[in-house]
């Protein structure tokens, strides 16, 4: 028994911490919201034709903000461990509800634009690492350097001009699919449930409007992959142990794997960072082609003054950060078992 | 501006040119991506002036072609575009530099603060430790997001986002200093110091920062370009400063609805300026690299 949990000791303590990483966020953010200058009660009723301290104290029941700081502190951890986050005042709905009825189809417009960025970068490195053409080389340090230091959102405007104005071949930026479509709705996934429901016109019409805006990320944020993906390459390429399974004469599919193995740790953290920036970042790109994504309800909510809404979707997104940075932590400790806590390396 | 970025790094420096010295030729090499740059700060100075017509009022008829007096256009309420592209310099570099300076000043100073009190004993380290972990949990959320939630509670103006701006941009600037701390740390002449009797203080202040202070100020001009990103998005989204006030985000936004009907002007533009700034600026992390790496440094 001793000797499993020794052995297994870097996933189970990484595992333990996840959670209260999570809790340490949820109770940040629950602060932070409330840092607000002011009385956020005041701005939202009506105080024109005088109010009494019912109607103050019922506009701030409403607002989820009765009570003090610490009292609301507790009713908010009391809800937050049963998986309930609340009810937002302005919709009426669980906040858990509206952040999950937008949250996939963010997370699918992500997943894939890192895709073609993981795709991409392999294909980037690949070239560098096998050809000797120093003009080629020149042309690729080129892209990196102009598209990893250019706004996504602007790349994209350059394109709706060129493709939507000028050349009209790619359908309006209004949405996820012709107005007189209907989404299917199985796993909130938009593409995936096309896929799911056999709706290959819907397919389609998604595929038509995510082609634009997925270019454009895999665009802009590839070179920061490749970048991290290249140093490690170029390390790994001539090192010991690469030597060493040339000499005693492993296949060439094994080398390649072997080396990329130990390049990638560096680039799967970078992806990492990256899912976490772009979770928020593609707000940009949604609202410019009229997705709906999950940071809209963010903005909604600040507009709206709707602190139970935003500190429930700081919860929900800072949770599927931590989840993410865990599973990069994972990964790199199972591509590496020199990562692993409490494992001596020499040299 | 693809020709300058692609000659840059396959020139070597000994150019086939062996009668004149090899050192003003270089030097020149190495200051040329940084020019960009300095245009860009050189027109922030006199945006105001050099623009042929008011930014913020309406100066003709709306929804003009680019052309003849209009250079760019005029937008959907009749304001000069070119006036307010350039015009909207001002506003987003000023608010990019004052967020570089804060992320950096606060990033060096709570680096160096972190790096020296880690390794301590007792509440010192304990807090130290502590923050250290709490500096990595904030990429746990989205950089634009904090930008939300921050300047729509606190109200848009160009001193909330650029505090904004330098919170969300600070954790990394206090990475790289903390990590040169720790190495700086343990160096002889930082012993020698503390033997020479000075303060704690002083050993921080005087014999480690700077020694530790070169990777935050290579990144300094990352953190520009970045700022100047986040603005626009902030912009973009709605949460940023009121139109009539020109910026790059906001003149996107509100040009967007043109696109639909074939203006594209009114957003092409602000966004050519957008990405040419963050250019320069990345132009620039370049040179300060090259600068600061060279021997004598």
């Amino acid at each position: 028994m001793s000797s499993f949990l020794a052995r297994h000791r870097w996933w189970i303590t990484r595992t333990l911490v996840l959670p209260l990483h999570i809790a340490v966020f949820a109770s940040v953010a629950f602060f932070l919201v409330r840092l607000v200058p002011g009385d956020p009660v005041m701005a939202r009723i009506d105080a024109s034709g005088g109010f009494t301290q019912e109607d103050y104290d019922r506009a701030a029941e409403q607002m989820g903000l009765a009570g003090s700081v610490w009292s609301q502190f507790g009713r908010f951890w009391s809800q937050l461990v049963t998986g309930n986050l609340g009810t937002s005042p302005v919709t009426g709905r669980p906040v858990w509800e509206e952040v999950m009825s937008r949250l996939p189809s963010t997370v699918e417009l992500v997943t894939l634009g890192l895709l073609g960025c993981v795709a991409l970068a392999l294909v980037l490195a690949a070239i560098t690492v096998s050809t000797r053409s120093p003009r080629l080389h020149a042309v690729l340090r080129g892209y990196g350097k102009l598209a990893g230091s250019v706004p996504d959102f602007a790349v994209a405007i350059l394109g709706l001009v060129l493709f939507f104005v000028v050349l009209q071949v790619i359908p309006a930026p209004l949405g996820r699919v012709d107005p007189r479509m209907t989404l299917p709705d199985v796993t909130g996934f938009p593409l995936l449930d096309s896929v799911i429901t056999g709706d290959w016109a819907v397919f389609a019409a998604i595929t038509a409007r995510y082609a634009l805006p997925l270019a454009v990320l895999v665009l802009v944020h590839t070179p920061s992959l490749w970048r991290q993906l290249s140093l490690g390459l170029s390390e790994q390429v001539t090192a010991s142990p690469t030597l060493f399974k040339v000499a005693s004469g492993a296949t060439r599919t094994s080398i390649h794997l072997s080396v990329l193995r130990r390049a990638s740790a560096s680039s799967v953290v970078m992806l990492g960072a990256m899912f976490g920036g772009l979770i928020g970042g593609v707000v940009v790109i949604e609202q410019l082609f009229g997705f709906g994504g999950v940071a809209q309800f963010a903005i909604g909510s600040v507009e709206q003054l709707d602190f139970v809404g935003l500190q429930g979707f700081l919860v929900v997104i800072a949770g599927l950060c931590l989840l993410v940075f865990f599973l990069v932590d994972l990964v790199n400790m199972i591509l590496d078992p020199r990562r692993r806590p409490g494992v001596r390396v020499d040299g | 501006m693809t020709e300058v970025l692609a000659a840059v790094p396959t020139a070597p420096a000994p150019a086939p040119a062996p009668a004149t010295p090899a050192r003003p030729s270089t030097r020149w090499r190495v200051w040329l991506p940084a020019l960009p740059f300095a245009l860009l700060a050189l027109l922030t100075v006199v945006a105001r002036l050099v623009v042929p017509f008011d930014p913020e009022t309406v100066v003709a008829p709306a929804n003009l072609e680019p052309g003849g007096a209009h250079l760019f256009g005029t937008d959907a309420t009749g304001m000069d575009v070119f006036s307010r592209t350039v015009a909207a310099t001002q506003v987003n570099l000023v608010m990019a530099v004052l967020v570089t300076i804060m992320a950096t000043a606060i990033g060096l100073a709570l680096g160096l603060v972190l790096g020296m009190n880690e390794a301590a004993g007792g509440v010192r380290g304990l807090l130290g430790r502590g923050m250290n972990r709490f500096t990595d949990l904030t990429d746990a959320v989205p950089p634009l997001i904090v930008g939300v939630v921050v300047v729509g509670l606190f109200g848009p103006s160009i001193v909330s986002l650029s505090v904004a701006l330098a919170l969300i941009l600070m954790p990394n600037q206090v990475r790289l200093t903390r990590a040169e701390v720790l190495k700086v740390r343990g160096d002889a002449y930082v012993d020698a110091a503390r033997m020479a009797g000075l303060s704690p203080w002083q050993v921080m202040v005087r014999h480690v920062l700077p020694n530790s202070a070169r990777p935050a100020i290579e990144n300094s001009s990352n953190i520009f370009g970045v700022s100047i990103i986040v603005s626009a998005s902030l912009g973009f989204l709605g949460v940023g400063l009121n139109p009539p006030t020109p910026e790059w985000g906001v003149m996107i936004s509100t040009g967007m609805s043109d696109v639909m009907l074939g203006g594209w002007w009114t957003t092409l533009f602000p966004a050519l300026a957008l990405c040419v700034a963050v250019a320069s600026a990345a132009l620039l992390t370049g040179v300060i690299t090259r600068l600061t790496r060279s021997p004598g440094h």
